[in-house]
This record gives structure tokens, C-alpha cells and sequence, in this order.
């Protein structure tokens, strides 16, 4: 596989809504380059027809009771906002 | 004897009995605290007075004859476990006055059976590493020697536990961080079953491998803490669904009829002599203890790590996008759009580990790269799994080391970019197969470094895994053994 530049760095970084400085761009460019040359050896397997794991256990859906029950209270789900107004979370102007 | 140098089970013969009070043994682990603290800095956020008061409530509890399973036994908390009453970072500065506003199970599980919580240990950031020196805030030493890590991720965990400034703690296990720096530090350490304690409230690093467990001085107090935090949890929609034995009566002499599996791959290249030497010999007790060695093979041990890694940083990426200053956390000044306070927030407020992972995370899971990546490495995962079932076919548990080297020296990794994530190899297959292991104190290093021995088990195999790690105990002739700290006082 073709090594990782630093433009698709740059633009995996877009998506997971992360900054970059220059040199740091520079930095994580060459450490995921060392880990995906690394993660290529994957590629040896023949992995044609295995099922893919997501979860260690035989376990599929976890059903309950559809009943209501108390939920965290307002004041305690805002109360770790960096701003707030009582009754939602306040963020910059959006439309 | 000192009485924060007692195992829980100790200690609560000695408060059963009347022989001491809760507030005594709790006075006597915060002196041990504010003595060799400053060295060890196993915690970030210390808990004196609310230690004090849960001591005081569980002497009157217990005058009262409702003295639950740890009643007055002061016990840590990894950072990483939410607490209604004390602020919860998880190493980083995103979360730096982060303030639950609910208790995670196994927390409130703990005060349920009256622990009394001396604190919030430290970590690496978001449990991302194995040294704990991503730690945004105190960096654990080893108590052992203190120009060495403690290990991590839960490294305030297992120093803490060492150096006696708690009888035990919590940590968690994502590849190996309750495993490796037990076995660093000289302790127990337990990852149980995946889905055997509720993860609710512990902050998520890959969900599908995060496991909560205890870190103790024996294996008696592992079974006792593992007692208390078990079991079903209906806020935790991968938490099993089965009985919570008294595992304490697994601890019984003998371990004939016990087929114990030693993988060849795990005794490969980069193995440390001193390690090599101490698990053949830890070997050589449980075959004396009367269990049958068996040769076994885990053919893709391999590419185990490659498929940890990127399943790990996928999950990561996705788990850790919850934090983008709007509902709780950092939140960067002056952004004039809500994607500019998303971007600036997390840049900020994020160190360079996670944002490496998050980003290969990202990059594992994107559009072209899917299937090469992300697909292939949960593939992988089931040929792993497939291996596994393989050896529980010929064997009850595999012995083998934790770590293939000692607790590294500060700075020692960080010449090679690679090097500590190859260090965890023989720790991650337990986590991509959910199946529970343990570290038992084996010996030392010439250096003096303590070296652990690592037993796997199949799933719920948690009391075969006691049974076992108990006999090799009392053979090491270790146990009780603590690290001399005269010079940090």
C-alpha cells in the first residue's frame, strides 16, 4: 500500500475535527506511516471468507422493558457545560 | 505492622474482629499518602476528607452489624471511572474539571459494600498508552525504582497499590493496562471476562475491549474485589447476564486434573532473559502444584497486534468525538462558528497520543480504506478467537509472561515511535477474544524489577484462574514482599 502523505493526513484531520500545526502534521505523517507499514502485515492472511469479529461474546441484541424511568435531571446534565442558560447548551451562532 | 501495609482480606479479619476501626486503617493509608505521595504521584486528585467520612460511616455501619464486603477498606480509583463526588479527567486536560454527575457501576458497587475511596489515580490520557507518561497531569513512578515507569495504562493503579497508599484499586484493561503495570509494579491485576463488570460510567477507549478490574497485593483480595464489582448491569447493554460466584472458595490447594498450555510464540524474539526466566520457573510450580504442561500454538500471535491496534484506534476515533466543548469538558475561547469551537476545543484540549490515534482511528475507518483496515483487522480478530478456542480444546488455562520486558526506564521509549506499542503482544489477544486474565507477581529481574506471570482462561474461566494464580502464589515465596521506600519519606 502507498505510503500516507501529509495532504490525506490533512484531510483525515478535517474529518475528526482536529487542527494540525505544521510540524505536527509533519510528526503524525511519519508515526501512522510506521504503524500502517506495520498494520500491512495483515495483508499476508488470506482472509477471503472469515466472518469479521465486532464483539467477543455469542451476544446479539439487548432488549428491556419499554418503561420509563427518571433520567438525570437538568441541572445535573448541564451542569458541566461551559455555557449554559439554564435549560440548553449554548454554542456560536449557527444559521 | 504498618496497617496500610495490609491486604484487604487482613484488614478485614482485624475490623471484623474489633482488633482496629475503619477510621484507624484509613488514618494510616493518608499518612502513607502524604509520606511518599510526592515521589510516587500515583494520584491526580486525592481524597482526605470524604476517605474520613466514608471511614467514620462504615465503623458506625458496622456497630450496627451492616458491615457489607469491604466495609472500611480504603480503596483507588482509576481516573478513567466516573465519581459523583470527585472529579473525573481521565489524564486529560479536555476533562480537567470534569464533575460526574453519577458514580460508574463498579464505583458504586464499591461503596455499596462500604469501601471507603481514598482517590482518583492516574493514567494515561484516555488509558491511550502503556507507560502512563501521556498522563496530562502526575506521571506514576515505580515504586520499585524510581527512574522506572509504573506501566500503564494503569499506572496510578498499580503504584499505588505497590507503594501502599490504598489496599487496592480499580483499573482498566483495554490491551493490557491493568495486566502490564501490575505485573511492573509487583502486584495482582485482573482483566475478568468482557461483559463480566459493568462498564457504565467508565469512560469509553475501544468499547468492545474495555474491561474494568481489580488491582491488589494478593489473590485472595483480587477474588474479594472481583465479588464486589461483578455482575449484570442493566445500564450496560454488553454486560453478562450470569451468576457472581463466591470466588474466594476457588482458592484451594492442589491443581491436579489442570492442564496448563504454554504457547511457543509467546517465548519468541525480544523476550527479556530475566522474564524468560521467571514464567519457566513459575512453570515449573504449577507443574509441582499438580497441573499437567502442555505445549500449545497460537499461530497468529503475530498479527495479533496489528489487528489490536487498528480495531482499537477505529473504536477510539469514533468514542472520543463526544468531546467538542459544547456539553461538557474544555471548551476553546472566542470561536465564532460551532465547527471552528469543535475543531479548536478538541485541538487544545487533546494530547499528541490521542490525536494520533483518533486521526489513524479516522483514517481506518474512511471511505477506500474500510475494508483494507478496519474489515481485515476484525477478520483477523476471529482467526485469533479461532486460535484460542483451538488451545482451550487441548488446555484449561495458558501460562505465559505479561509483558516480554521489565518496567522501562523514563524516556526509554520514545526513541522508537514503535516500540511501546510492540510491548504489549503478549497482553492484547486476552481483549480481542474477551476472555479473562491475570498477573501474579513471579520474581524479579537481576535489576530488581518485578516481572509478572500471565494466565489466560476461557470465558467466566475467573475461578480457575484464582485457583491457579493462588498455588503459583504460595510458591513464588514473594508474597508481602513491598519496595523499600525509607528514601522517598
Amino acid at each position: 500500500m502507498p505510503k500516507i502523505t501529509e495532504k490525506e493526513i490533512e484531510y483525515v484531520a478535517k474529518l475528526a475535527r482536529l487542527e494540525l500545526e505544521p510540524r505536527e502534521v509533519e510528526k503524525m505523517t511519519h508515526h501512522i506511516g510506521l504503524l500502517l507499514d506495520y498494520a500491512a502485515k495483515l495483508q499476508e492472511l488470506d482472509t477471503g471468507d472469515i466472518q469479521a469479529t465486532t464483539h467477543s461474546q455469542d451476544i446479539s441484541n439487548a432488549f428491556r422493558e419499554d418503561v420509563a424511568f427518571i433520567s438525570l435531571d437538568r441541572e445535573a446534565a448541564l451542569q458541566n457545560a461551559p455555557q449554559q442558560n439554564g435549560e440548553f447548551f449554548v454554542v456560536p451562532r449557527i444559521i | 505492622m504498618d496497617l496500610y501495609s495490609l491486604t484487604l482480606h487482613e484488614a478485614k479479619e482485624m475490623l471484623e474482629s474489633g482488633d482496629i476501626s475503619a477510621v484507624q486503617l484509613t488514618e494510616s493509608v493518608l499518612a502513607r499518602m502524604d509520606a511518599v505521595e510526592g515521589t510516587i504521584r500515583a494520584y491526580i486528585t486525592r481524597n482526605k476528607e470524604g476517605a474520613l467520612e466514608a471511614a467514620r460511616k462504615a465503623d458506625s455501619l458496622r456497630s450496627q452489624g451492616k458491615a457489607g464486603l469491604l466495609c472500611g477498606l480504603p480503596i483507588g480509583i482509576k481516573d478513567v471511572l466516573c465519581t459523583s463526588d470527585l472529579k473525573t479527567t481521565c489524564g486529560s486536560k479536555i476533562l480537567e474539571n470534569f464533575q460526574p454527575p453519577y458514580d460508574a457501576t463498579a464505583v458504586e458497587k464499591l461503596k455499596k459494600q462500604g469501601a471507603v475511596i481514598t482517590g482518583k489515580l492516574s493514567m494515561d490520557e484516555f488509558a491511550m498508552g502503556s507507560s502512563s507518561e501521556t498522563c496530562a497531569f502526575s506521571v506514576p513512578v515505580n515504586p520499585w525504582n524510581t527512574e522506572h515507569v509504573a506501566g500503564g495504562s494503569s499506572g496510578g493503579s498499580a503504584a499505588s497499590v505497590a507503594a501502599c497508599e490504598c489496599l487496592a484499586s480499580l483499573g482498566t484493561d483495554t490491551g493490557g493496562s491493568i495486566r502490564q503495570p501490575a505485573s511492573f509494579c509487583g502486584t495482582v491485576g485482573l482483566k475478568p471476562t468482557y461483559g463480566r463488570v459493568s462498564r457504565y460510567g467508565m469512560i469509553a477507549y475501544a468499547s468492545s475491549f474495555d474491561q474494568i478490574g481489580p488491582l491488589t497485593r494478593d489473590v485472595a483480595d483480587c477474588a474479594l474485589m472481583l465479588r464486589a464489582i461483578a455482575g449484570f448491569d442493566p445500564k450496560d447493554s454488553t454486560s453478562l447476564n450470569q451468576p457472581v460466584p463466591d470466588y474466594s472458595s476457588s482458592l484451594k490447594d492442589g491443581l491436579s486434573g489442570i492442564r496448563i498450555g504454554v504457547p511457543e510464540e509467546y517465548f519468541g524474539l525480544g523476550l527479556h532473559e530475566d522474564v524468560n526466566k521467571v514464567v519457566k520457573k513459575a512453570i515449573d510450580m504449577l507443574r509441582d502444584a499438580g497441573a499437567e504442561i502442555i505445549e500449545i500454538s497460537l499461530p497468529h500471535t503475530e498479527y495479533s497486534l496489528a489487528a489490536y491496534y487498528l480495531i482499537a484506534m477505529a473504536e477510539a476515533s469514533s468514542n472520543l468525538a463526544r468531546f467538542d466543548g459544547v456539553r461538557f469538558g474544555f471548551r476553546a475561547d472566542d470561536c465564532s462558528s460551532l465547527d471552528e469551537l469543535y475543531r479548536r476545543s478538541r485541538s487544545l484540549g487533546f494530547g499528541q497520543e490521542v490525536k494520533k490515534r483518533i486521526l489513524l482511528g479516522t483514517y481506518a475507518l474512511s471511505s477506500g480504506y474500510y475494508d483494507a483496515y478496519y474489515k481485515k483487522a476484525s477478520q483477523v480478530r476471529s482467526l485469533v478467537r479461532r486460535d484460542f478456542k483451538e488451545a482451550f480444546g487441548k488446555c484449561d488455562l495458558i501460562c505465559s509472561p505479561v509483558s516480554p520486558v521489565p518496567a522501562f526506564a523514563f524516556g526509554e521509549t520514545s526513541k522508537d515511535p514503535m516500540a511501546i506499542y510492540l510491548s504489549d503482544i503478549l497482553t492484547i489477544s486476552s481483549n480481542l477474544t474477551g476472555i479473562p486474565s491475570i498477573s501474579i507477581p513471579g520474581g524479579f529481574s537481576v535489576d530488581g524489577l518485578p516481572i509478572g506471570v500471565q494466565l489466560q482462561g476461557p470465558h467466566l474461566a475467573e475461578e480457575l484462574l484464582f485457583q491457579a494464580g493462588w498455588n503459583l502464589e504460595q510458591r513464588t515465596g514473594i508474597k508481602g514482599k513491598t519496595p523499600d521506600l525509607t528514601g522517598a519519606i
